[in-house]
């Protein structure tokens, strides 16, 4: 753990909509090492949309807005419906939605557990 | 006879073209194509031969396509023509030169052609300006996934100059992949094995490729030469034969076409203890990036690794 924080997401299940695999991998390793109980790792809107229709239960979701050439902001709407806490991990801030809680790329261990814990609204 | 300016062999022509963006044709006087040479990404020269444009593109842009082909016959003059293509919603500016052919009574028995994509050369201040943030989501993403290759590489590498050679040699293989992307738009299988291994093991004779020299994606481009490279590596110290191959599987079911398979086969046998992350690449990372699935094995004869690509990958 890279000055993140050992055990603060305990218990979590994280779900990480992200088109390159190796940003996944790298995120997915900072919510394990952080205690997550579940990663789940998507890269498609239909992938997405069937897991949220399989009943699995989310704490808390990061979402790439562009899945390739796919646009994942239709997600947005359909997380919130689920009163699903989201996260917006983007390149570009200009991308994300007014009120939205960003995590911008690049990323430090730490950004990630800390907007994460925001958005649940536990004290970082 | 030796000649003072001898032909260029057709693949260097063919290579030309490729990193040009040209294409070029032949069509009888039905317009039926009777030959292409480097067609559009995603068409296959024999997908296309025989056929019209009615038969292989939307009936909307094969009249326009069509009518310029027919007045450049009836007029039985050469000359270029500038058509927009693709719809509205993904349109695209070509430069045809379109010349007739005609056969000693003057009757037209066909034409050649070539095309050049030039949409690139008419962006407005908008186009530039969305460019721009393209530009800049991608160089995000791009130093996020440096930063995950270098966490990742650092933890499995137990010295500092270990965890340079390592991180240098992947850093290496995006480069190269956005060297092969910028020159030619399109990245042939050939130019991958090319830079991921005939370079580094400086002995082309030991690297065969066979099967078909698919064009890929960006996308599949760089996870491609990321895998190749961890295979290669691991060979650069030894004589090791390397096969390559490509071709198309059959279709099989989640695939909306058939997808493709791509297989390495060598007689490495010093190579078992590759690091984890290494076959992380090989496993999980690049069969996930090309929407497919990897097997690799280790046996006591070699190494056999088979990528499955999905079809909107390649062309």
């Amino acid at each position: 753990m890279q000055n993140g924080a050992i055990g603060v997401l305990n218990g979590l299940t994280i779900l990480i909509v992200e088109d390159e695999y190796l940003i996944a991998l790298e995120a997915q390793r900072i919510a394990e090492e952080a205690g997550a109980a579940q990663v789940i790792l998507a890269n498609a809107v239909e992938e997405v949309r069937k897991l949220l229709t399989s009943g699995v239960s989310i704490d808390v979701a990061v979402l790439d807005l562009r899945l390739g050439s796919e646009d994942a902001s239709p997600l947005i709407h359909e997380f919130t419906t689920r009163n699903t806490p989201l996260i917006i991990a983007t390149g570009l801030e200009a991308d994300i939605p007014i009120g939205a809680i960003l995590l911008a790329k690049p990323y430090r261990d730490a950004d990630f557990v800390a907007v994460i814990l925001s958005a649940l609204k536990r004290p970082v | 006879m030796p000649q003072d300016h001898p032909l260029p062999p057709p693949q260097d022509i063919a290579r030309t073209l490729t990193g040009a963006g040209i294409f070029i044709f032949a069509q009888d006087a039905q317009l039926r194509y009777q030959w292409v040479e480097n067609p559009p990404a995603g068409w296959e020269a024999q997908d296309i031969s025989g056929k019209t444009d009615f038969d292989i593109l939307p009936q909307a842009t094969a009249a326009i396509l069509d009518m310029a082909k027919r007045t450049a016959l009836a007029s039985r003059r050469a000359g270029w023509t500038e058509l927009i293509l693709g719809g509205e919603e993904d349109p695209h500016r070509f430069d045809f030169y379109l010349q007739p052919e005609v056969d000693p009574n003057g009757q037209p028995t066909g034409l050649l052609g070539l095309a050049i994509d030039v949409t690139y050369r008419h962006t407005t201040p908008a186009n530039t300006e969305a460019l721009a943030r393209d530009s800049v989501h991608r160089s995000k993403n791009l130093l996020a996934m440096v930063q995950s290759l270098a966490t990742q590489t650092a933890r499995c590498t137990a010295y500092p100059d270990e965890f340079v050679e390592d991180f240098r040699g992947r850093i290496q293989v995006i480069s190269r992949a956005l060297d092969l992307q910028a020159t030619s738009g399109r990245v042939r299988l050939s130019d991958i094995v090319a830079a991921e291994v005939e370079a580094p093991v400086a002995d082309s004779g030991r690297v065969i490729l066979t099967g078909g020299d698919f064009v890929f994606s960006a996308n599949a481009a760089l996870h491609i030469g990321l895998a190749l490279h961890e295979l290669g590596a691991a060979t650069m110290q030894s004589d090791a034969a390397i096969h390559i191959t490509a071709d198309r599987m059959p279709q099989v079911d989640g695939y909306t076409a058939a997808p493709l398979r791509l297989r390495w086969e060598d007689s490495e046998v010093s190579a078992k203890d590759m690091h984890a992350f290494s076959r992380t690449l090989l496993e999980r990372i690049a069969p996930a990036a090309v929407g497919g699935k990897a097997v690799f094995v280790v046996s006591n004869t070699g190494r056999s690794y088979e990528l499955t690509i999905a079809p909107n990958e390649f062309g």
